[in-house]
């Protein structure tokens, strides 16, 4: 791993992660996000290994979204809706809510809806076309075959832009 | 003398970013006072973070001297004119400042790309030989809140482009009581995706060209700031 103490100061070689005297029950965002922040630093300074840091916050990841997952349906607040203990608010409201508007019979949604699908549909053929170019390449005025308008007038069209990036897929064992 | 077509900065590109994922009140019209220079009211936030920053500047102007001119109060704290500021909070980040070759640098390079030349530019806040660091205060910090944000692929694609790759970029960042340090790695994928982003804010700014007042953004006019060296250590 590359050095990343690139404040130019001599490394600390002492534990930078003094998190024994706090409880993670009882700690505010400001603290958690310091200790975050800190093992970062420890990384970036050379102290600690950053793939054994990633296997740790991954696999520390893996148990805490499974008891989030678990708690779900058994957490109940004490009393009322709202709620704050140890520096969270609580609160208690329904969530994933969708509505769905073409029960209205409201015209101008309705019209808009199906304008929206259909762009959509174009826009879809359009990036697919789009595709096909894989260097900048002349094209000629675009005629609506339907009404002899020029929908688009001659240039260079250049290829989409493909991204990605290089990732570590963890599988536990 | 090379045409500049557009002239972009990092902030201005998270204006419209933020506008984007409807983060922060940003608005379409707060986007476009940000393009044409519209001054706003400073809010205390943004007066603090200044001063936070002249106090920080101070500590590093006595380290690298040995004056010290900030006085340390019995309460444990520095004060500027209008705030107080935890002193060891200081201390500790201009510790970290102090060997910063120059601050507040002017940086730009030109962009060659099918819609123009792009003049990426800005001013960055403490360089290093071989990394940028943005010092930031906010009231509320989460992890990793500065993941989306413009400057880190910017600078970096600057120098990379001016020859002087970053190994990193650091966002140093205070609540006023902590200090939370963020880094990032230039990558390939990083600044192909703020070329993305670039694309897609001239496509924007192209379409609502009528709403912009203030040609600057297409690289007419580009003041360019006075870069203030600190010395080398």
């Amino acid at each position: 791993m590359e050095n990343l103490n690139l404040f130019l100061q001599p490394v600390e070689q002492t534990a930078l992660v003094a998190i024994e005297d706090k409880s993670l029950l009882t700690v505010d965002k400001s603290e958690l996000s310091e200790i975050a922040s800190k093992i970062v630093e420890a990384v970036d300074d050379g102290n600690a290994d950053a793939l054994n840091t990633l296997i740790m916050a991954k696999k520390g990841a893996y148990v805490f979204d499974a008891v989030i997952e678990a708690m779900k349906g058994k957490a109940r607040l004490p009393e009322g809706k709202n709620y704050q203990k140890h520096n969270c608010d609580i609160r208690e409201q329904m969530t994933g809510v969708r509505y769905d508007f073409n029960v209205c019979n409201d015209a101008v949604w309705n019209s808009l809806n199906m304008q929206m699908l259909a762009i959509k549909e174009q826009i879809a053929a359009r990036e697919q076309k789009l595709k096909t170019f894989t260097t900048p390449t002349e094209v000629e005025d675009e005629i609506d075959q339907d009404t002899g308008e020029v929908i688009m007038t001659a240039r260079v069209i250049n290829p989409p832009v493909k991204t990605g990036s290089q990732s570590l897929i963890f599988t536990l064992k | 003398m090379e045409t500049i077509n557009y002239a972009i900065y990092p902030s201005v590109l998270d204006a419209y970013l933020r506008f984007k994922r409807k983060d922060d009140d940003e608005t379409f019209k707060s986007v476009f006072d940000k393009i044409n220079h519209v001054r706003g009211e400073q809010t205390e936030q943004q007066a603090m973070g200044e001063e936070f920053e002249l106090c920080v500047n101070d500590m590093i102007t006595s380290i690298k001297t040995g004056d010290y001119s900030l006085t340390l109060y019995q309460d444990g704290y520095y004060r500027t004119k209008n705030f107080k500021f935890k002193a060891d909070l200081i201390d500790r980040i201009a510790t970290k400042m102090q060997h910063a070759t120059k601050k507040q640098e002017y940086m730009e390079a030109i962009i060659p790309s099918h819609v123009g030349n792009i003049k990426l530019y800005g001013i960055a806040d403490y360089t290093f030989p071989e990394m940028i660091t943005d010092l930031k205060t906010t009231q509320n910090y989460k992890c990793n809140k500065y993941k989306d944000h413009a400057q880190h692929p910017s600078y970096s694609l600057i120098r990379e482009l001016n020859g002087a790759p970053l190994k990193a970029f650091k966002y140093l960042v205070s609540d006023f009581d902590k200090v939370y340090q963020e880094t990032y790695i230039p990558t390939p994928g990083m600044h192909q995706k703020l070329m993305i982003t670039l694309f897609e804010f001239i496509n924007f700014i192209e379409y609502f060209k009528d709403y912009i007042t203030d040609t600057k953004i297409f690289g007419v006019h580009v003041h360019r700031p006075i870069t203030d060296a600190v010395g080398h250590a």
